[in-house]
């Protein structure tokens, strides 16, 4: 008897790990989105960074490592964004946002004159998806990110525009 | 009374003098005059050709006179002068002939001597092992050479106006050997003068030279050789040893200088005799050469007739240069020769900028102003940059060439066969020319022309081409005419021409500068299209396999190619149950921009299931049915739209939305299955 009660804490203790690191990773993940709620993106920045930093492999990780490269965009650390958006794109290939991240990739590769890239990348964004236009004009693809900004891709047959809470932030045309 | 006997002492001395030297003259001249025919039979029994002159004779004290000088050779029964020197003058010390009985020679000088290029280098082959063992066997001593404005015609018939007239001064004291001289190609003119017709000599760009070096027991050190014109200094130093030569040096040119323009200001250049003055590099504006020839190296073997180039390096502009091989000095002239280069440095800068490696490989013989060689020419090209040449590489070899200079400054050039393969970084391209017949002119130092006519892709290639040289890539214009070529043997071209079959008709126009382009038009007259991708695409998505195979009887296109791509505008095609219009386009990235109107026969339609329910929403009286759609993005997924048109509006109307939305979402999963095969 002592030795099964001794057997069933160790696997209460082994099974429990992966339960509080995802309560754990979640609890971040709910202080982050409270922050962004409360329109303080500063210390949701800080929540989503930790939780990368402390649960890499958390469900939670995709939407936050994309928070943060937004968030070091919109203070202009282009560095910093350019790197986690990398990282974004390569981690979570089939991720919605993957497109999104690539827009950005592609405005920051444009502010920093990086011609190479910037076909590159837009190759990269044409060859996405193959579009068929029969009865409409355009097509559009939403995501909205861990900080609350609503993402458009609109697609038409020879172009495709970016918005990020209905202001355009990119554009291609072919 | 004292003063009066020596002063008829004297005067009966300097009678006596005169008498005597009159008299040695005379007796001089005398036995010339006797002994002229067998002089004359001694040198010609030395040499091959023949040799005569007009007279020989003595002029106080110490001058020998030759006039007349000839050398030449037999041909079809008929004595053909190789060299004319109307005055040779030899400079002997009779004093020295006196007290030694040594008839030693002492200046040789030759007065606008006259000699065929050809003809003097056949007498110059043909007996150089007896001038050199002459030099060789010549007592040492100081002497003093010169030939005054020479004039060497190149051609054979005597009617090329151009000739090089050349001056040459060469001096031996003890072992030091010095000399200078000058060259120009000189071109003689007609002009009118006074109502009359006359033959005016026009004269070159001079280019002028020096040397001096040391004589030893088993050759020459060359301290120096330095050549100058207004646009070039180059000089050089190393050592002749038997048979082998050494020699480094530098060169500085400005090819930009306008040379018309300078033989023009420099009209008498050419004729002008040895120069004056040395000027330096420095003073003839050299600061601005653009083309700089460092770390010449050279190492040559000369066994005559063979000349064997061990090694020759160079770096033209920074960019280092190979050349070996050989050359044979006989009749014909061989060579083979093999030049290699990077120019990535020197072209940086410049319009093509995208050069890495030049390798040119020549083998012939070169006789009576006839070449006649096989070539290979490579170029590796580094990526491409913004605005250059997208090629990665370009090769050309070329099988029985002739190259005829007969008629300079026109070149007739004849091949049997060429290949030219090229590839970009997406594609390869080959082009093979049969019994191509072009001939080539030099309208001036900067431009040229070529118009050429070829066997090609079992019709004719026909063309007219522009150069201009005046820069280091060459700006090159072109227009060329295709007829009655196979269309499906241009697949080494475009892929795509392996499913297009009929005869190709098509003219086109070619341009480099300032930015490159080809465009033009093409017909293709009773073909078909077999398994042509955009054809297989629709037959596979509508279920209509007669597309599989489009017979026409003419399919039309404009085209153009340019750094930005390439495009197809005005395609018309007209079949039998099928008609094609609008234009289509491929960018960089294999991106494709491209709207088309496709006309379906209604008979052609009723083949396919899938028209079949949409057939009924057309009028009875209507007998086709058009697709007007728009395809873009990249080339092997594209997207695709079907533009607005009556039949699409009636189609809209008549099914519901959400059902809309299904044949789209299907539509689509349809096009990307066809695409991933």
């Amino acid at each position: 008897m002592y030795r099964k009660f001794i057997a069933f804490i160790i696997l209460f203790q082994a099974l429990s790990v992966p339960l509080v690191y995802a309560q754990e990773s979640g609890y971040r993940y709910t202080q982050a989105l409270e922050a962004v709620n409360a329109h303080d993106e500063n210390t949701a920045f800080m929540h989503f960074r930790s939780l990368l930093a402390d649960f890499p492999d958390s469900r939670y990780a995709e939407l936050a490592l994309f928070a943060t490269a937004e968030y070091y965009f919109s203070v202009a650390d282009y560095q910093d964004s350019w790197q986690d958006f990398s990282r974004f794109v390569n981690d979570y290939p089939d991720s919605r946002g993957k497109l999104f991240a690539l827009a950005y990739l592609l405005n920051i590769a444009g502010k920093q004159n990086k011609e190479a890239l910037v076909k590159g990348l837009e190759k990269e964004i044409v060859l996405f998806r193959q579009m068929t236009f029969l009865f409409r004009n355009s097509k559009e693809f939403k995501y909205t990110s861990a900080l609350r900004k609503k993402y458009k891709a609109v697609y038409y047959i020879d172009k495709i525009e970016f918005y990020v809470n209905n202001e355009l932030y990119a554009k291609i045309s072919y | 009374m004292r003063k009066y006997r020596i002063r008829r002492i004297l005067l009966w001395a300097a009678r006596c003098m005169i008498a005597v030297i009159v008299l040695v003259t005379a007796l001089a001249n005398l036995f010339f005059a006797a002994a002229r025919n067998s002089i004359s039979r001694n040198i010609d029994s030395y040499f091959t050709q023949h040799v005569s002159f007009g007279r020989i004779f003595y002029i106080p004290p110490g001058f020998l006179m030759i006039t007349d000088l000839c050398i030449s050779q037999e041909r079809s029964g008929k004595m053909r002068p190789a060299l004319i020197a109307p005055v040779v003058r030899l400079r002997f010390s009779p004093l020295q002939l006196a007290i030694t009985r040594n008839f030693a020679i002492l200046d040789i000088r030759f007065y606008e001597p006259r000699m065929n290029y050809y003809k003097f280098y056949n007498f110059l082959r043909e007996n150089f092992v007896r001038i050199v063992e002459f030099i060789r066997l010549s007592p040492k001593q100081d002497i003093h050479f010169s030939i005054r404005q020479a004039r060497l015609d190149l051609d054979q018939k005597g009617s090329n106006p151009n000739y090089f007239t050349s001056s040459i001064e060469v001096s031996l004291q003890g072992n030091e050997i010095s000399g200078r001289g000058s060259l120009s190609k000189d071109m003689d003119v007609l002009l009118l003068e006074k109502s009359r017709l006359q033959q005016r000599s026009r004269g070159g760009l001079a280019l002028q030279y020096q040397f001096r070096g040391i004589l030893e027991n088993s050759g020459f050190s060359i301290e120096t050789l330095e050549f100058m014109r207004k646009n070039l200094y180059a000089k050089f130093w190393g050592k002749l040893l038997s048979h082998d030569m050494a020699l480094n040096g530098f060169a500085f040119i400005d090819t930009r200088v306008d040379e018309s323009a300078l033989g023009a200001s420099g009209a008498d250049s050419g004729n002008q005799a040895l120069p004056l003055s040395w000027q330096s590099a420095e003073t003839l504006g050299l600061p601005h050469a653009n083309l700089y020839l460092l770390d010449i190296n050279c190492r040559v073997n000369l066994v005559f007739p063979q000349l064997r180039i061990d090694h020759l390096s160079f770096s033209v502009n920074n960019n280092p240069c190979a050349l070996t091989g050989s050359i044979t000095l006989g009749d014909p002239i061989g060579f083979d020769l093999m030049f290699s280069s990077s120019l990535a440095h020197m072209l940086e800068d410049a319009r093509v900028e995208n050069f890495k490696k030049i390798f040119l490989g020549l083998k012939g013989d070169f006789q009576n102003d006839l070449f006649r060689l096989e070539a290979q020419l490579n170029f590796d090209l580094v990526k491409k940059k913004k605005g250059s040449l997208p090629l990665e590489k370009f090769e050309a070899a070329f099988k029985g060439v002739t190259v005829n200079c007969g008629a300079h400054p026109r070149f007739a050039v004849n091949f049997k066969e060429a290949d030219f393969f090229c590839s970009t970084d997406s594609n390869t391209y080959k082009i093979l020319l049969k019994d191509f017949g072009g001939m080539v002119s030099l309208l001036n130092d900067r431009y040229a022309s070529l118009e050429f006519g070829s066997w090609f892709a079992d019709g004719s290639l026909r063309g007219r081409a522009s150069f201009d040289l005046t820069q280091v890539s060459p700006l090159v214009t072109a227009t060329l005419r295709l007829r009655n070529c196979n269309a499906n043997a241009l697949d080494g071209i475009l892929i795509h021409f392996s499913k297009v079959h009929g005869k190709l008709f098509s003219q086109m126009h070619f341009r480099n500068s300032p930015n490159l382009y080809l465009r033009g038009g093409l017909v293709i007259k009773d073909g078909y299209l077999k398994n042509f991708e955009f054809f297989k695409w629709l037959a596979d998505f509508f279920g209509l396999d007669s597309l599989k195979k489009v017979d026409f009887s003419r399919a039309f296109s404009n085209f153009s190619i340019d750094q930005e791509g390439a495009s197809l505008q005005h395609i018309n095609l007209d079949s039998r149950d099928l008609r094609l219009n609008g234009s289509f386009g491929l960018g960089a990235n294999d991106l494709v921009s491209s709207k088309l109107s496709l006309v379906f026969s209604k008979s052609l339609l009723r083949e396919s299931p899938k028209f079949t329910p949409l057939l009924r929403l057309l009028d009875k009286d209507m007998d086709s049915l058009t697709f007007d759609f728009q395809l873009s993005g990249w080339l092997h997924g594209m997207n695709f739209k079907w533009l607005q048109s009556d039949f699409k509006q009636r189609i809209q109307n008549s099914i519901p939305n959400f059902i809309e939305r299904s044949i789209e979402k299907n539509i689509e999963t349809a096009i990307e299955s066809i695409d991933k095969k």
